[in-house]
């Protein structure tokens, strides 16, 4: 088969697209994409709620029953990085679709590639926000517990149960970094190297 | 761009240019996983067209979004779109079929010759086989004309020899 040949294969039309069910299926995408909208709104709206509520209460308690100013400063450091995780939500949710607006494909796939990067970097930012976490609640539990305002057993649940959810989540992080960010980043780094000016041809 | 503006503009799109969406995916994909694919190039278009402003023309437009989309495509995560194929009940390919088995045979080896190529070379073939000139690849890919021509002298020479070396395989 030469070059021709090829060409007049190619031009044939086969497997046609049905406009119907392409039809059925923008509307099943628009449904889709707005499902999945109300869905993050929702998670940050509810990530909000329950943190500005948990904030304001605890500012509440502290001004109403002043405590050891150590303990208050364990509880805001808690709560910065609740925060700063809600932020990383927040971006997640306003990202917009990277091609969508690319003069080219290469500049869509650097596109890409600097977003795969600053997703990778927001796992890394919120895993060290997890580990700060620990040994800050683990202050925040001993403070309580000498303080008086939590019994024993009560700082050692709060602790097993602070240990299992920063870990879980931690844990998960982790695993979502590894196994999907970074090798997805590779990939698209992989993609976006083959863009780099060919070498002429030695034959 | 309201929604009934959309919905009208995507649908004269994909039922003029289908033929475009149906090579990428091709090259692309196989088997099951040219729904998937498809899925997911329309998905990217209908997502894109309300940024498309015009300055460039709308071929050209749709070469980019579904090159792009079918180039950064990875198989098995297409988990939601999954749902999206029960909501649009029934596969996305028309059921009659106008090519003969021979040359439905024929089109399959071109097409599993070109996915041998890594994916930027891939999209190249795919254009200059589509009768897109090297000014507007370039332009597609943001590459230079003059490194279009070089990639797919070469990319064609070995498509060729590929397709002859099967040709003699088979005779």
């Amino acid at each position: 088969m030469d070059a021709s040949e090829l060409k007049i294969l190619w031009s044939v039309a086969g497997n046609p697209l049905a406009a119907e069910r392409a039809r059925g299926f923008a509307a099943a995408a628009e449904l889709e994409l707005a499902r999945q909208r109300r869905k993050r709104k929702g998670l940050l709206i509810w990530a909000i709620s329950a943190l500005g509520v948990s904030t304001l209460f605890g500012e509440w308690t502290s001004w109403r029953q002043p405590i050891g100013t150590s303990d208050v400063w364990y509880a805001r450091a808690v709560m910065a990085a609740a925060w700063i995780g809600v932020y990383g939500l927040w971006r997640i949710f306003r990202a917009a679709p990277a091609a969508a607006v690319a003069p080219s494909i290469r500049d869509a796939m650097e596109r890409l590639v600097k977003d795969a990067r600053l997703k990778c970097r927001e796992s890394q930012v919120l895993l060290a926000l997890y580990a700060a976490m620990g040994p800050l609640l683990a202050l925040a539990i001993r403070a309580l517990r000498e303080s008086g305002k939590m019994r024993p057993h009560e700082a050692q649940s709060a602790a097993w149960l602070g240990g299992i959810v920063l870990g879980g989540f931690a844990l998960g992080f982790l695993a979502d970094l590894l196994f999907k960010k970074l090798p997805e980043k590779r990939r698209l780094e992989a993609l976006l190297r083959e863009y780099q000016p060919h070498e002429p041809d030695a034959r | 761009m309201n929604r009934e503006h959309h919905s009208t503009q995507f649908e004269e799109l994909v039922s003029r240019h289908e033929a475009i969406l149906r090579h990428v995916v091709n090259a692309f994909a196989v088997g099951s996983d040219r729904d998937d694919l498809m899925q997911e190039v329309l998905l990217a278009v209908w997502q894109a067209l309300p940024a498309f402003r015009g300055d460039a023309q709308l071929t050209t437009f749709l070469y980019r979004v579904s090159h792009n989309t079918a180039m950064t495509w990875r198989r098995g995560r297409q988990g939601y779109l999954r749902r999206v194929e029960q909501i649009a009940a029934g596969g996305l390919w028309g059921p009659g079929d106008s090519v003969d088995d021979a040359r439905t045979e024929q089109l399959e080896r071109v097409y599993a010759a070109i996915r041998e190529f890594p994916p930027l070379d891939r999209s190249l073939l795919l254009l200059w086989l589509d009768e897109i000139g090297y000014r507007e690849i370039a332009a597609i890919h943001g590459l230079e004309e003059s490194n279009v021509g070089v990639r797919l002298n070469r990319a064609r020479t070995r498509l060729m020899e590929q397709l002859k070396g099967e040709n003699n395989g088979r005779q």
